[in-house]
């Protein structure tokens, strides 16, 4: 009896005090931890908590590193429970892709990760290499207000209604760089009295300005090609001022697309980069000339002009650490023959690692859009590069609230980069092809078809005798049996009816010319697959 | 108590598994694991992150329906053919030739022929020197009033440009001449009492002295030559229009662009397969000891 009445005395005491223990452990947040590569992201270089007084007031000390420490005191604050790690991280390397993919595999890749080097958005979500980060976006205000302001940079992000990497603002645009006294030298003027190219120059223009500038004697040449891990890029920008389709439907229903290299527009285009190199002689190219060696050859003042993205060259105007003795500027990409030039702005993806439990997942997020689109972008310029890009089109900031007990000085673009500010205006008023994306067909393994590409246009580099219609037709079927050999899940006529619907409409109102002498005919030929 | 003969023997062997087992151990984890591994993959749609699929030879239908796949093994066959050709024979003859010389000139001999390869900042060097614009090369050529090549630019030039760096840098030589030295010289003296000529000499002592070396190294050649990689991705990365895509290079980019890793694995099976296959026909033909 009295054993009963201890023991009962003993339950009762244990319930009761596990009925008080449980909420207290309960209310306490658990730390989520997680690694981030270290780009863009600064400040967390190292454990903020070991940073002494000392310490914090050095860095206090440079204008810079107070922001960033502001920065990270402010996320602190906000997110006491979230222990993000910094870690050392390749990104863009040629190698950055394989690393990635090891560390995916073996569960140590950092939370998020730039897409282009495991093949994209679509190629990596479809290989389910990336979290799903739908809702997370949908309740995410810097994200709606950044779709609002330029949805379909957002297209490539989605996946059958899913959303799987958010474009970070670091606009990329494909524009000509070239060296103004190099021009002056040559005599060749703008409208304006410049020396520079026409502001709506055409291919032609770009041909007659190229020969001008080149002088053998001075081994000087007119352009500068990409040759080997850009390529296919600069390959992708002719094409799309030519018109040029790179993929087209599969009309037997086997697979979803089939390459457009042998449509004889594109065909067009690989004869125009072979005559620039063998015809015109204006050009230095060769298959052994990568994105850096490229970079290099204009620089050393080998090529008055070359390909490179919007960010690029800070050169003539006042961009600090970014090559001020050369005259540098910017000039948007020629238009096509028959005046086609696309709005051809692009965005880094960066997607989520998949491997994270859900509370990982919302951690790495908010960490993520604190810096690139929040407050923590406002207070510590965290943009691409550094904050003289800060105030370029398209970047989330503008759509972030600005609290004034936040402000920060801010240097506005327009004022120190006034020509580079005139080039991305022309570009945004450029309009914005309708994307497959949008319509449930995507492309999946770029990287191998940029690769095929890059092979194929590498064999113009070697000899003028090369035949481009032969090489064509045998390129395209390498990416037919090799690259381009799936079915989008749930794909159906219906999308390309809607898609090249869209696209018809597309090129008849904004390119008449374009659309009578070439469309139609593509229309017909290709993209009619149904 | 003193140990038995057969216990002696039991301890030696002991000594002698304790002794071998680390390397057993690291060949076990690092050779035929990852084997077994690769041969279950080349068999299923493996993701990187999930459940791996079984598709039986899928992979391999595609490989054979694939035209780079051709394309590769023939570049492969290429490589290891005009490497072989030019970076193994020519060190036996041209050792062989350096052996006839007075010591004193064998030693200058081999300086010039060893400080370049000690003195090459390896691959990456040569790239510059195939620079169509300002390479070494073309430069040779204009002075020359020869018109210039497209090197590594050129299809039909480039992997002969990859192969040409491993005739100046090929090592083996090193062996070649140490073995050389470990002949007899009483054979040759007979030989010259018998009246035999330079060539004679050659062909009926020095090359058969030295053919378990030939014959081992022959043998590390082919499987290294077939297993090219570093030199075509380094200087060309596999082009120009698949040129120098050796079949290892094509499996790195199914790996790691298609990200296709069953095929890939289906791709290195096929190789080592091949690579096996030749190593059989070499041993079954080309006896290392005459006298077996």
């Amino acid at each position: 009896m009295l054993r009963n009445k201890v023991l009962g005395g003993l339950i009762a005491t244990l319930m009761t005090l596990s009925l008080v223990i449980a909420p207290a452990v309960a209310e306490e947040e658990k730390t989520v931890k997680f690694d981030f590569p270290n780009i863009g992201f600064y400040g967390f270089n190292e454990a903020f908590d070991s940073w002494t007084v000392d310490k914090i007031v050095d860095e206090m000390k440079s204008p810079d590193h107070a922001r960033i420490v502001y920065a990270n005191a402010l996320f602190r604050y906000l997110y006491p429970n979230y222990e993000p790690t910094g870690i050392s991280w390749d990104m863009w390397s040629a190698q950055a892709g394989e690393k990635l993919i090891t560390a995916l595999a073996t569960g140590s890749a950092p939370a998020f990760y730039v897409c282009e080097r495991i093949g994209g958005t679509q190629t990596a979500a479809a290989k389910g290499l990336l979290a799903d980060i739908t809702d997370l976006v949908n309740a995410s205000e810097a994200c709606q207000a950044l779709k609002k302001s330029y949805g379909s940079l957002w297209v490539p992000q989605w996946q059958d209604g899913r959303c799987y990497s958010i474009p970070r603002d670091a606009m990329q645009a494909r524009l000509i760089f070239y060296r103004r006294d190099f021009f002056r030298d040559a005599g060749i003027f703008d409208a304006e009295g410049k020396a520079a190219p026409p502001k709506e120059w055409t291919t032609e223009d770009f041909v007659s300005i190229a020969q001008k500038l080149t002088s053998p004697k001075e081994q000087r040449w007119g352009y500068t090609m990409q040759g080997s891990d850009w390529l296919a890029n600069e390959f992708k920008a002719w094409s799309q001022v030519f018109g040029a389709p790179l993929v087209v439907p599969d009309a037997s229903g086997k697979n979803t697309w089939k390459s457009g290299l042998d449509t004889p527009v594109t065909i067009e285009v690989a004869q125009f980069m072979k005559d620039l190199v063998w015809k015109y002689k204006c050009t230095l190219a060769g298959a052994d000339q990568s994105w850096v060696g490229n970079r290099e050859k204009f620089l050393a003042g080998q090529a008055a002009m070359t390909l490179s993205i919007s960010q690029d060259f800070g050169g003539g105007e006042k961009m600090p650490g970014r090559y001020t003795d050369l005259e540098i500027y910017p000039a948007p990409w020629p238009k096509g023959p028959t005046g086609v030039r696309i709005n051809n702005i692009e965005m880094d993806e960066w997607g989520f690692n998949s491997t994270l439990s859900k509370e990982e997942l919302k951690a790495a997020f908010d960490f993520y859009i604190f810096f690139v689109a929040g407050l923590g972008k406002r207070a510590a310029y965290v943009n691409y590069g550094d904050r003289y890009f800060d105030g370029m089109p398209l970047t989330t900031h503008i759509y972030t609230p600005w609290p004034v007990d936040h402000r920060m000085e801010i240097v506005d673009y327009r004022t120190y980069a006034p020509e580079r500010a005139k080039v991305h205006d022309l570009l945004l008023k450029d309009p914005v092809a309708p994307l497959p994306e949008a319509y449930g067909l995507y492309l999946q393994n770029k990287m191998s078809l940029d690769a095929n590409t890059m092979n194929y246009i590498q064999t113009f580099f070697g000899s003028a005798d090369v035949d481009v219609e032969k090489q064509a037709k045998e390129y395209a079927k390498i990416a037919n049996t090799t690259i381009l050999d799936y079915k989008i899940k749930g794909q159906t006529v219906d999308n390309f009816r809607e898609y090249y619907t869209a696209l018809d409409k597309f090129y008849k109102d904004n390119f008449p010319t374009y659309y009578e002498e070439m469309f139609k005919s593509l229309w017909e030929d290709y993209f009619k697959a149904w | 108590m003193p140990k038995t003969p057969r216990k002696e023997l039991k301890a030696t062997r002991k000594a002698a598994w304790l002794i071998c087992l680390p390397g057993f151990l690291a060949n076990l984890i690092f050779g035929w694991y990852p084997l077994a591994v690769g041969i279950i993959i080349a068999f299923q749609v493996w993701p990187i992150i999930g459940k791996a699929e079984f598709v039986g030879l899928t992979h391999f239908y595609k490989l054979a329906n694939d035209p780079l796949f051709y394309k590769a093994f023939l570049n492969t066959f290429y490589y290891a053919g005009l490497s072989i050709a030019l970076t193994f024979f020519l060190p036996i003859i041209i050792s062989i030739l350096l052996l006839e010389m007075k010591k004193g000139t064998i030693r200058v001999m081999m300086i010039l022929w060893f400080l370049p390869m000690a003195a090459m900042s390896g691959i990456i060097i040569w790239k510059w020197f195939y620079n169509p614009y300002y390479g070494l090369f073309n430069g040779i050529l204009t002075i020359m009033g020869l018109p210039t090549s497209r090197w590594l630019s050129s299809s039909r030039l480039a992997m002969f440009c990859i192969v040409l760096p491993g005739l100046i840098m090929f090592a083996p030589g090193l062996i070649y001449i140490a073995s050389l030295q470990s002949i007899p010289s009483n054979l040759y003296e007979s030989a010259e009492l018998e009246g035999a000529g330079m060539w004679q000499k050659i062909w009926h002592i020095t090359l058969p002295g030295i053919r378990p070396i030939i014959a081992m190294l022959l043998l590390l050649a082919v499987i290294g030559n077939m297993q090219v990689f570093d030199q075509a991705y380094v200087m060309t990365g596999g082009g120009p229009g698949y040129a120098t895509t050796t079949v290892v290079i094509y499996y790195y980019n199914i790996a790691f662009q298609s990200l296709r890793f069953g095929k890939g694995s289906a791709l290195a099976l096929i190789l080592g397969s091949v690579i096996m296959a030749l190593i059989i026909i070499q041993r079954k033909y080309f006896k290392e000891n005459i006298n077996v």
